[in-house]
């Protein structure tokens, strides 16, 4: 009896230090103790059912930096949790945790998981990371899931590298600024068609406020052969 | 007829008495297969006892005991782990794959900011963590981030409390706290 108390307690505190150690001091930091404890409670579920954590501690820091409700905050991760999980099941288990988080943005954009893996049997062998964000990127500019999807599949059977998908995303957002629909833009340039629109110019929102933004990344990107 | 037979009995006693001739090398030829069986004895005889099921009797105290010093060594595994040092995530993953990584520049145009600072999923959203310099006159503000492929969320936080998303850049559907974020996808060189 005393023997079996004590195995009790030894689980017990083997238990209690992987909790500990599972508590993000980033969360500690920046959460009240309560929003902490359950965020960090569902990052540990995350954890042990294999799915990726930094995207939830990212979301939970991020509520903290704009001030919202403890709730919210344990809703939104909460969520995304959901999210990951999906994607990790539409994906695979060998999915990394790159793809899998890339996929959960891609079903909170809109796209179904089946989508997911149909491009997983499309690319196979292939990183889906990058092919996941842009299908994201092109259903937030407003070009209709199916042609998203659409434009994304026939890329990936036609081997695209990452950069070419970065540019098929690029130029998309280039001729969606430039005045054309989005359906219309995501489907010229996902059949290699060379743009008739106008030079771009600065997007709406942009010049009503007297504004711009723009990012560049360091490798400019490869035309497709 | 008694004589003759004892006699015969003496002369096989004495050829029996007598040592048998051995080969000069016999003494190492039987040492030489000792050694040779000796070996995969001695593990099979170790496999053999750590396979042995055993009694252990361990007392309550001692099971304490142990369980806390396991609780002892997880905690400060944890406490020497990079993040509870401090060590930003990006830093980290530079000094992990610094080849993996891509220069993006953010550029924001806003004459009339004061400051801005720019705030995303790789640098835990922290405000003070990336502020943008100002590259002209005009309110030109820019920033360079090395990103590992992938896909970020990010916003500007212009005069340290007014966020503002990437007017240049999609806007993520996600707007769970109600201030729209920008998302960028950063493809690996050479991919």
């Amino acid at each position: 009896m005393k023997a079996r108390l004590a195995t009790l307690v030894a689980v017990a505190l083997l238990v209690g230090a992987a909790s500990l150690s599972a508590q993000d001091p980033r969360l500690v930091e920046r959460l009240d103790a309560a929003t902490a404890a359950e965020i960090a409670t569902i990052v540990a579920s995350a954890r042990t059912a294999g799915l990726p954590v930094e995207p939830l501690v990212d979301r939970a820091l991020e509520g903290a930096s704009k001030g919202a409700a403890g709730s919210r905050i344990v809703a939104a991760v909460r969520a995304l949790a959901q999210e990951l999980a999906v994607a990790r099941l539409a994906l695979g288990a060998g999915a990394s945790e790159g793809e899998v988080t890339a996929g959960a943005g891609a079903l909170r954009s809109g796209a179904d998981p089946a989508t997911l893996t149909r491009l997983r049997a499309a690319r196979q062998g292939g990183v889906l990371t990058v092919p996941l964000g842009v299908l994201a990127d092109l259903i937030a500019r407003g070009v209709p899931t199916d042609v998203a999807t659409g434009a994304v599949l026939d890329l990936a059977r036609s081997h695209a590298s990452d950069a070419e998908f970065v540019a098929l995303g690029r130029n998309v957002e280039r001729d969606i600024l430039a005045g054309a629909p989005p359906a219309v833009a995501a489907a010229v340039r996902a059949r290699g068609m060379p743009s008739t629109l106008p030079p771009s110019s600065p997007s709406t929102a942009a010049a009503a406020t007297g504004d711009k933004g723009t990012t560049t990344q360091g490798q400019p990107p490869r035309r497709r052969p | 007829m008694s004589e003759d037979r004892d006699e015969l009995i003496a002369r096989v006693a004495l050829e029996l008495r007598g040592a048998p001739a051995l080969s000069p090398d016999l003494d190492a030829r039987i040492m030489a297969r000792v050694r040779r069986e000796s070996v995969p004895g001695t593990w099979r005889a170790a496999w053999t006892a750590v396979r042995r099921p055993r009694e252990l009797h361990v007392s309550p105290l001692a099971a304490l005991a142990v369980a806390a010093g396991i609780a002892g060594l997880v905690l400060a595994a944890a406490m020497l782990s990079p993040a509870r040092r401090g060590v930003p995530a990006a830093s980290l993953a530079q000094a992990l794959a610094p080849d993996s990584l891509t220069p993006v520049q953010f550029v924001l145009i806003m004459p009339s900011a004061e400051s801005v600072a720019l705030v995303g999923d790789f640098n835990d959203w922290n405000v003070g963590a990336q502020p943008l310099q100002q590259a002209s006159a005009e309110g030109v503000w820019s920033v360079t981030v090395p990103l590992a492929p992938g896909r970020y969320r990010y916003t500007f936080v212009v005069n340290g409390n007014r966020w503002i998303a990437d007017p240049g850049a999609p806007t993520t559907a996600d707007d769970d706290f109600g201030r729209p974020n920008s998302i960028i996808t950063v493809a690996g060189r050479g991919t």
